[in-house]
């Protein structure tokens, strides 16, 4: 294993001199980094694994007290709820809801009354609202659904939507494939003397196969962290809640989205480089002249 | 130690379009022996060294290493005689962007030698390769016959007690062929190791002071010994010797 280690760093270390070109070793990344994205929008929008998932529904008048929990009981009886939060706030100022939900409110509206309810995925959101205006329940409330407009609720609405972005995934998969085994195959061009050099002198194929392996982690992380970057400059581009890219991306605007998406794209990013590098080393075989 | 390192017998080797290479090889090289297998153009003398290393299998005979059956050899066996073996392919790729001496540090360490060890090793092949004072020129920079010698102190570096070298002379003007007759005879003479060579050069065969045999027509055929040393107008590939049949010794 050692070996292997010392191969690799040496390997790596001499990518340089041989003038391999950094731009080559970019491209890589950033075709391994298209894949993150697009498996992470692919996760992120059309299997809707957002965090919170949230349907607000506001009390047009100060309501009576039996009705928020008449109420309750309807809007629980939809398959999609899993979560209802029932609140009020004497101010809007002091209250903790989205902005979008804020800017619902009718102006004259303070205190207010509200329900917080959670569904299972963000596709749900405007089946849930649509069931509840049916059962009229919009004679009581407002229902602000702070997904609208975005990319996976547009995704969810439009079949042609999702196939187009499946086109566009598959698009990039293959650009990834193709760009990493020309990746792979030219580092084991490159390092064949050695390679050769090493299996001739009784080194097993696995430790030679190890800098392959290592690379692809390489790449697979360098992905992470550079598909991280991107999103923590989108979340910059989108304080204001105008901003296109929040409508959009409505998790931009969670406190806690890049610490989520950290630990998710590194894991990711170390799945896909390890499996890139595994099947690369895999596929290294060696044989003299 | 066994006196015998290498003891081929009864090797056959078809090819897989029919065509005979090795008829019926029988060959012996002794602890500290050096033999060159000499012979014309594909008549199988690179095959012979892959079948010795293992790189392919013949379909009958017995290949001895070291006492070691190297025709039923297990997987991880052959990795440790690989490791009691050097071998020098025929057209090595050049490493590039290394000095010789940083090439066989290199591949030491990899194989596991401690620094002192990996040092004192390097230090010593080339010296004894007359390389020493080239040891901090990139290997692409070297003449044509300081790479050749380069690739066989990187096969000898860890101090295998079998060099099997593939045609250490062709391809060579003649003065780089004797310049590669020398360090190799220098290498011989300081180390001692068992070394095999296998070439179409028959005249700086002769020069390394070793064993020749030559291979023809799928068979070893032993050759006199010739204190005759060859001049740019006598250098001569494999043609038509006084053939005496048989096993080697």
């Amino acid at each position: 294993m050692s070996s292997g280690f010392y191969l690799s760093k040496e390997l790596w270390l001499g990518i340089k001199s041989r003038g391999l070109k950094s731009s080559m070793l970019a491209i890589s990344v950033i075709s391994v980094f298209l894949c993150l994205l697009t498996i992470f929008l692919l996760s992120w929008n059309m299997l809707g694994m957002s965090k919170d998932n949230i349907l607000y529904a506001i009390f047009k008048e100060k309501p009576d007290k039996n009705l928020p929990g008449q109420l309750e009981d309807l809007i629980s009886q939809e398959d999609q709820v899993t979560q209802i939060f029932h609140a009020s706030c004497e101010s809007v100022k002091n209250c903790n809801i989205p902005e979008e939900v804020r800017r619902a409110l009718p102006s004259q509206t303070s205190p207010f009354t509200y329900f917080r309810i959670a569904v299972k995925s963000s596709p749900d959101i405007p089946v849930v609202e649509a069931a509840l205006k049916s059962k009229t329940l919009d004679q009581y409330l407002i229902f602000v659904n702070p997904e609208k407009g975005s990319l996976r609720q547009a995704l969810a609405q439009s079949i042609a939507a999702q196939n187009v972005f499946l086109l566009f995934i598959l698009i990039v998969f293959a650009f990834t494939v193709v760009t990493v085994i020309w990746v792979f195959r030219v580092l084991a061009n490159e390092w064949a003397p050695e390679l050769e050099t090493l299996y001739l002198s009784g080194i097993a194929l696995q430790s030679l196969r190890l800098p392959f392996f290592f690379t692809g982690i390489l790449f697979g992380c360098s992905a992470g962290l550079v598909t991280l970057l991107l999103f923590f400059l989108l979340q910059l581009g989108s304080f204001s809640p105008d901003s296109i890219l929040r409508q959009w991306l409505p998790d931009l605007a969670q406190p806690d989205f890049l610490a989520n998406l950290f630990w998710r794209l590194l894991g990711l990013g170390l799945l896909t480089g390890t499996i890139i590098g595994g099947l690369s080393a895999f596929g290294v075989k060696l044989k003299s002249n | 130690m066994p006196p015998i390192v290498i003891q081929v017998s009864e090797l056959k080797y078809t090819t897989p379009e029919g065509q005979r290479v090795l008829e019926d090889v029988h060959l012996r090289l002794d602890r500290g022996e050096l033999v060159c297998v000499v012979g014309e153009t594909s008549s199988g003398k690179s095959l012979l060294l892959k079948l010795l290393s293992k790189e392919i299998e013949p379909q009958r005979g017995q290949i001895l290493v070291d006492d070691r059956n190297v025709t039923r050899i297990r997987k991880d066996r052959l990795l440790e005689l690989r490791r009691r073996m050097g071998i020098v392919p025929q057209n090595p790729k050049l490493m590039q962007g290394k000095s010789i001496y940083e090439a066989l540090i290199f591949k030491l360490r990899v194989m596991g030698y401690d620094k002192s060890e990996t040092e004192r090793k390097a230090l010593d092949t080339l010296e004894a390769l007359k390389l020493a004072s080239l040891r901090e020129m990139p290997v692409e920079d070297l003449s044509p016959a300081n790479q050749r010698l380069f690739h066989v102190a990187l096969a000898a570096c860890h101090e295998p007690g079998l060099l099997l070298i593939d045609e250490p002379f062709g391809d060579l003007e003649f003065k780089d062929a004797q310049n590669v007759v020398a360090g190799l005879k220098h290498f011989h003479e300081l180390k001692r190791c068992a070394i095999l060579i296998v070439t179409r050069e028959r005249s700086h065969a002769q020069q390394t002071g070793g064993r020749l045999v030559l291979l023809q027509n799928g068979v070893i055929v032993s050759l006199p010994p010739t204190s005759a040393a060859p001049t740019p107008t006598t250098a001569s590939t494999v043609s038509d010797p006084k053939q005496k049949k048989g096993g080697v010794r």
